[in-house]
């Protein structure tokens, strides 16, 4: 066998119909490729008549990248290139030395890889959400301590699927951090589908600039303003657009499958 | 002049091993190509095997200079690691790269009582050794798996590139050490 003759898939689907079998959940498949590989590594049947081409190549890192997309990988080509290599690696291993547990081995490591590549987009956004609140608050209680007069006046909060109005003290020269972060969630919620985006012709310009500015970190330059122009956004959002999310059920699968 | 002689013909060899493959480079090729009498390789290379183990020894001498003079600008073991893995790395991105000599020979020579399969199992070992070394100076927990993923990385990236003629193989490689020693560290 040369170094090319690795892995035969030209047989058809049914190594991919194995791999599909093992799991409903798209990272999941991603790491059973390797245990269906170590299984047929085992059986003679097929480990004497592995070979990897081009066009076999191609068939898997198909079969990959779509699985990597259904994953929700950040960016499915790079992370089935990443698997093919870790795979064909651990082929070549365990061909060399059988009790090397190689393709074990590149689980772990691919499992590292994958869990990288999927994670949750929406984390980074609490994290900055959360970061941001931080300065904020820290930003406002500084000028609590300089400031006066302390007022006390409602402002509005998003929280889970409705708006609620909240006591807070804030100051009068700064965007409420509320506000700020009833935004993040409502962010978060329109990327992942839960909410529909708000058309931002729809609404007056001061309260799209405003609204831009939170999402995209930057700085507002008409504190005063913006934070009345947030407020009327997310009352507008309320009565307009909160009526249409669609909150997936927190218990069990509610699962939609192209398959 | 003998030792030119033979560093000539084992240049020839080399040469055509890489590109041809071990096993379909016939004695009589190497001397063709080499335009010397037969008589004349088997003066200062008993067999054909002598020939292959020579290749496979001065194949792995020139790459350990070649990641010694890398690893040796590096500070931390951690470093050293990154810099010995993504350096084989570049090794393989080379448009003349024809597959590691070791990995070639050891599956054109797979019966474990070969000579020139245990040969050329000497470069893999001692490549995974010096990485779990590393590994263990910088202070990780699992060095032994993370020592052989990066092998197969290596391996895989080797085979890929090969194969594939590239296919972003090595960038692909190089983000795959990047996270696995990232996770490690």
């Amino acid at each position: 066998m040369s170094s090319e003759t690795i892995m035969n898939l030209e047989a058809g689907d049914w190594f991919f119909r194995l791999v599909d079998k093992s799991s409903s959940i798209p990272s999941e498949r991603l790491l059973a490729v390797f245990s269906v590989t170590e299984q047929l590594l085992f059986s003679t049947k097929f480990s004497d008549d592995l070979t990897i081409n081009p066009f076999t190549f191609d068939v898997l890192k198909n079969y990959l990248t779509s699985t990597a997309i259904s994953a929700k990988a950040t960016n499915p080509a790079d992370l089935s290139g990443q698997l093919i290599i870790l795979l064909i690696g651990a082929i070549a291993e365990e061909l060399h030395n059988p009790e090397s547990q190689a393709l074990q081995n590149a689980m772990t490591a691919a499992k590292v890889i994958i869990d990288r590549a999927c994670e949750p987009k929406r984390n980074t956004l609490k994290y900055f959400s959360a970061v941001a609140c931080f300065v904020i608050c820290v930003t406002t209680t500084i000028y609590w301590l300089h400031l006066n007069p302390i007022s006390m006046q409602p402002t509005l909060a998003y929280h889970n699927d409705n708006y609620h109005v909240k006591e807070t003290t804030a100051n009068e020269d700064s965007i409420n951090p509320f506000i700020i972060s009833a935004i993040f969630d409502l962010q978060e919620k329109v990327r992942e589908g839960v909410c529909p985006a708000p058309h931002l012709l729809d609404i007056p310009q001061g309260q799209m600039i405003a609204y831009m500015n939170v999402i995209n970190f930057r700085h507002s330059d008409n504190p005063v303003a913006d934070r009345e122009n947030l407020q009327a956004f997310l009352t507008w959002y309320n009565q307009e657009l909160s009526r249409e999310c669609y909150y997936p059920r927190m218990s069990g699968y509610a699962k939609v499958s192209w398959r | 002049m003998a030792t030119k002689m033979r560093e000539y013909i084992l240049a020839v060899a080399s040469d055509l091993f890489s590109t041809n493959g071990i096993n379909a480079t016939s004695v009589d090729t190497i001397v063709s190509k080499a335009d010397i009498a037969k008589v004349t390789l088997y003066k200062y290379f008993k067999s054909k095997e002598d020939l292959i183990l020579e290749y496979i020894h001065q194949y792995d001498e020139r790459m350990w200079a070649k990641l010694s003079s890398i690893t040796s600008l590096q500070q931390d073991p951690a470093s050293k690691l990154s810099a010995l893995v993504n350096g084989i790395l570049d090794w393989i991105s080379e448009t003349d790269f024809n597959g590691f000599a070791f990995i070639n020979a050891s599956v054109e020579f797979p019966l474990s009582e070969s000579l020139v399969n245990q040969s050329s199992l000497g470069f893999a070992r001692a490549l995974r050794n010096t990485l779990l070394e590393l590994a263990k100076e910088a202070g990780w927990s699992n060095a032994e798996a993370i020592a052989f993923q990066l092998v197969m990385v290596i391996e895989g990236a080797a085979i890929t590139k090969k194969t594939q003629n590239g296919a972003g193989a090595i960038k692909h490689a190089k983000a795959l050490v990047k996270t696995l020693i990232d996770s490690a560290s």
